[in-house]
């Protein structure tokens, strides 16, 4: 008897001819999260298993799998010959410390000679001769003792399941660009964006001397912590101080935040060819702050025509928290370092740009210049 | 590089790492052992005590060794405790005085805190107002380390036993210590902390001077050093490297403080043109000066600065995880002076060329922050 992690997939049971496409990259994908482990992943008909690995690794392992996109669930199965007797011994041999449970077998394998609902109760017999105080409930048990028989001439016995990330697996949904600026926000975004399978890459506005060192330092260390879900995360640190200084000695100050959005836009499309993103990703939820309003959003969505994906549009703050902390970026988020957006804050900015007087200010700008400037000044951490 | 926040931490001496370095190799013997050479390591420390009670005139004290100067004001602050007694803090302490004392309060003790004048010393009427019999125990700080104001230590400790006789008083001496002259005794205090790092020694070892009359709880269980009040394997080395700094620092204290002294008036001169707002009284620590311009941040300025490889802070480095600046907020100045302070604080390394070429850096720090117009509109 030999103890397995089996794992299965999520929404890839929907895909029709190209499945394959999907599970092959599910598969490197828990290969990737895994690889610091001495264990081996294999596939099994329908779903893949985690195998010959150190018992003490089994938790930080569970960890690990539970973040990969892809997966559904996954349970902590004993795994046996597919043999009457070996079965029934395992099943003699269970201790359960619940008060009531009941036996499921699958006979996927048509050719083992008992039925299912027959060899549940045989199970179930011998599970009740070990455990003296345990009843069996076949409407409302605490446990389910399940019974997988499969066609690979293996057996899996397991009780609990525990969910995994869901979702779709990194790498299958294209590459999105995602603008991470330090705050809780955008973190999620690219959760959620990774979790439609969408491989991210993060771009980062810096705005030194006006922000700390430390404040590039958190950007890093969030992308850090993404990184438990979206595998080969690279982060692009751009410096933005040139543009304020630029927007801020030439043009209405009340323009700041959407002339500098809209030139944050621009540069990120630009990058977004460079990589082979066909995607902006963005924290954004609707009316959450001055430059969040639809009509700010519409003047910094105009200047783009790559898709631009808000995943977080209609979620409410303290549903964007409950995630953060879910997925381990608020604590980082939440440490007092300004970004690039807080500096050069007017006192009371646009809510409602017009565009014509948007162009008028960027008109005082040389917005090429710039943009190319910027992208020049790239900085690539590879996390 | 040129390196303006020695209030925060200071070079080490290169005689200082040195023999730190040799004595961690050669006499490592652990002091609590029963052989001649750890022997001689208890003999060495003892020795390093009797030194250090020199240089602050400490006639009826006795010193343990911590950590920290941060430990060495926690275990003032929490092992001297009266029973029903309340004690009385200045809003001008470090954060590791002001921190306890909101645990203290936390724990249902009764604490106070006494104001600041607006020149950033003690307000003595004040702390007389607030002293009474019930008093068991008062923490100034001695120099301050935001804005280097020097309290009145000697005046203080006479208005505590006047109006609280069985008032303990306790003083942070980690700004004063080896830069301006202190005289424990004189100046009636019963507990004064110093810290190695500040005077050009190793870090990882600060002092508690204790009034021999005291008889405090232990801080630390264990092995029973220090008078089996903080047990843990002493840091011969360490202690003995901060021993020598001081001993350096002591003897040329008054060169030193001229020095830091001549810098600090040719930066003021220097930089009047910025119309710098000045932090503190003109009477403060010569080494350090806190500075505010109109119209500009702090924070931005050290990270302009940083870029030309010139380091100095905005303030307490211990401040620098919390947002704003209480001591300055306690002193009464607005919210453009707290966030666009500056301090800079000078040591015994600095030279009036770097002062100029700092002046110079500086002034075209301010002047491009106040034309971005940041905070004005």
């Amino acid at each position: 008897m030999e103890k397995v992690i089996l794992l299965r997939f999520g929404e890839i049971f929907l895909k029709g001819d190209n499945r394959g496409f999907f599970e092959n990259m599910l598969f490197t994908n828990v290969q990737k999260a895994i690889k610091e482990f001495d264990c081996k992943l294999k596939k099994i008909a329908g779903r893949y298993a985690v195998e010959n690995y150190n018992e003490q690794d089994e938790q930080a392992i569970i960890q690990k799998l539970t973040k990969v996109f892809g997966l559904y669930s996954l349970s902590v199965a004993r795994k046996v010959k597919t043999d009457i007797d070996e079965i029934v011994n395992l099943c003699a041999k269970l201790e359960l410390t619940q008060k009531t449970f009941k036996v499921e077998v699958r006979r996927a394998d048509k050719r083992f000679p008992i039925k299912s609902t027959e060899f549940a109760a045989i199970c179930g017999e011998k599970i009740l001769m070990t455990n003296k105080n345990i009843k069996v409930d076949v409407h409302n048990p605490e446990t389910i003792v399940n019974i997988d028989i499969r066609e690979d001439g293996w057996t899996y016995m397991f009780s609990d399941i525990i969910l995994c990330a869901g979702g779709m697996p990194v790498g299958t949904s294209g590459k999105g660009l995602l603008l991470l600026s330090g705050g809780i926000d955008s973190p999620v975004a690219g959760y959620f964006m990774g979790k439609r399978g969408m491989s991210v890459e993060c771009l980062h506005f810096h705005s030194f001397p006006y922000t700390s060192e430390q404040a590039k330092d958190k950007v890093i260390r969030l992308a850090k912590q993404m990184q438990n879900y979206i595998p080969h995360l690279k982060l692009h640190i751009l410096s933005f101080t040139k543009v304020q200084e630029e927007i801020n000695r030439n043009c209405d100050r009340d323009y700041m935040i959407i002339l500098m959005r809209r030139i944050m836009m621009r540069v990120a499309e630009k990058l977004c060819k460079k990589i082979g993103a066909g995607a902006i990703l963005t924290g954004e939820s609707l009316g959450q702050v001055a430059s969040q309003t639809l009509e700010s959003i519409t003047a910094t969505n105009s200047v783009v025509t790559l898709p631009v994906f808000r995943p977080l549009v209609g979620f409410d703050k303290l549903e964007t928290i409950d995630i953060a902390k879910k997925i381990g970026t608020y604590e980082i988020s939440i440490e007092p370092y300004e970004d690039c957006c807080t500096v050069f804050l007017p006192k009371r900015p646009v809510t409602k740009p017009k565009i014509e007087n948007v162009l008028e200010q960027e008109a005082k700008l040389n917005i090429d210049k710039l943009v190319q400037d910027c992208l020049e000044s790239e900085e690539v951490v590879l996390i | 590089m040129i390196y303006f926040d020695n209030a925060s931490t200071t070079k080490i001496y290169d005689e200082v790492a040195d023999f730190v370095c040799k004595h961690s190799k050669e006499q490592f013997f652990n002091p609590s052992g029963l052989y001649a050479p750890a022997l001689e390591v208890t003999r060495q420390i003892n020795d390093a005590r009797q030194s250090l009670l020199k240089f602050l005139n400490a006639n009826n004290h006795k010193i343990l060794f911590t950590a920290s100067a941060t430990e060495a004001n926690n275990f003032a602050l929490r092992c001297f405790l009266q029973k029903n007694k309340k004690i009385l803090v200045s809003q001008g302490e470090h954060s590791c005085v002001f921190e306890t004392a909101n645990y203290l309060i936390s724990q249902g003790f009764e604490v106070e805190f006494v104001k600041l004048l607006n020149n950033g010393t003690l307000d003595l009427d004040d702390l007389e107002n607030k002293l009474d019999e019930n008093v068991g125990l008062v923490s100034c700080i001695h120099v301050s380390n935001e804005t280097g104001a020097i309290n009145d230590v000697k005046s203080i400790s006479k208005l505590v036993k006047q109006h609280s006789p069985q008032a303990i008083f306790h003083c942070d001496g980690v700004q004063a210590f080896c830069k301006i002259p202190v005289n424990v005794s004189d100046c009636g205090i019963d507990l004064y902390t110093i810290s190695s790092h500040k005077i050009h020694g190793p870090r990882g070892v600060g002092a508690l001077v204790i009034n021999k009359n005291l008889h405090p709880k232990p801080l630390i269980f264990g092995g029973g050093q220090e008078f089996g009040l903080r047990s843990g394997t002493e840091n011969s080395s360490a202690i003995l490297g901060f021993t020598m700094a001081a001993k350096k620092m002591q003897e040329n204290l008054k060169s030193n403080m001229a020095h830091v002294q001549d810098l600090k008036t040719l930066l003021i001169e220097q930089i009047q043109s910025l119309n710098p707002t000045i932090n503190g009284s003109k009477n403060s620590s010569p080494n350090i000066l806190s500075l505010s311009f109109d119209g500009v941040k702090g924070e931005i300025l050290v990270h302009m600065l940083e870029q030309e490889q010139i380091y100095v802070s905005t303030g307490s480095s211990c401040n620098s995880k919390h947002s704003g600046n209480r001591v300055l907020v306690a002193m009464g100045k607005n919210k453009q002076q707290e966030a666009g302070n500056l301090r800079i604080s000078f040591c015994e390394f600095n030279t009036k060329e770097e002062v100029l070429s700092f002046a110079h850096s500086l002034s075209e720090c301010v002047k491009k922050i106040q034309g971005l117009d940041i905070w004005k509109k």
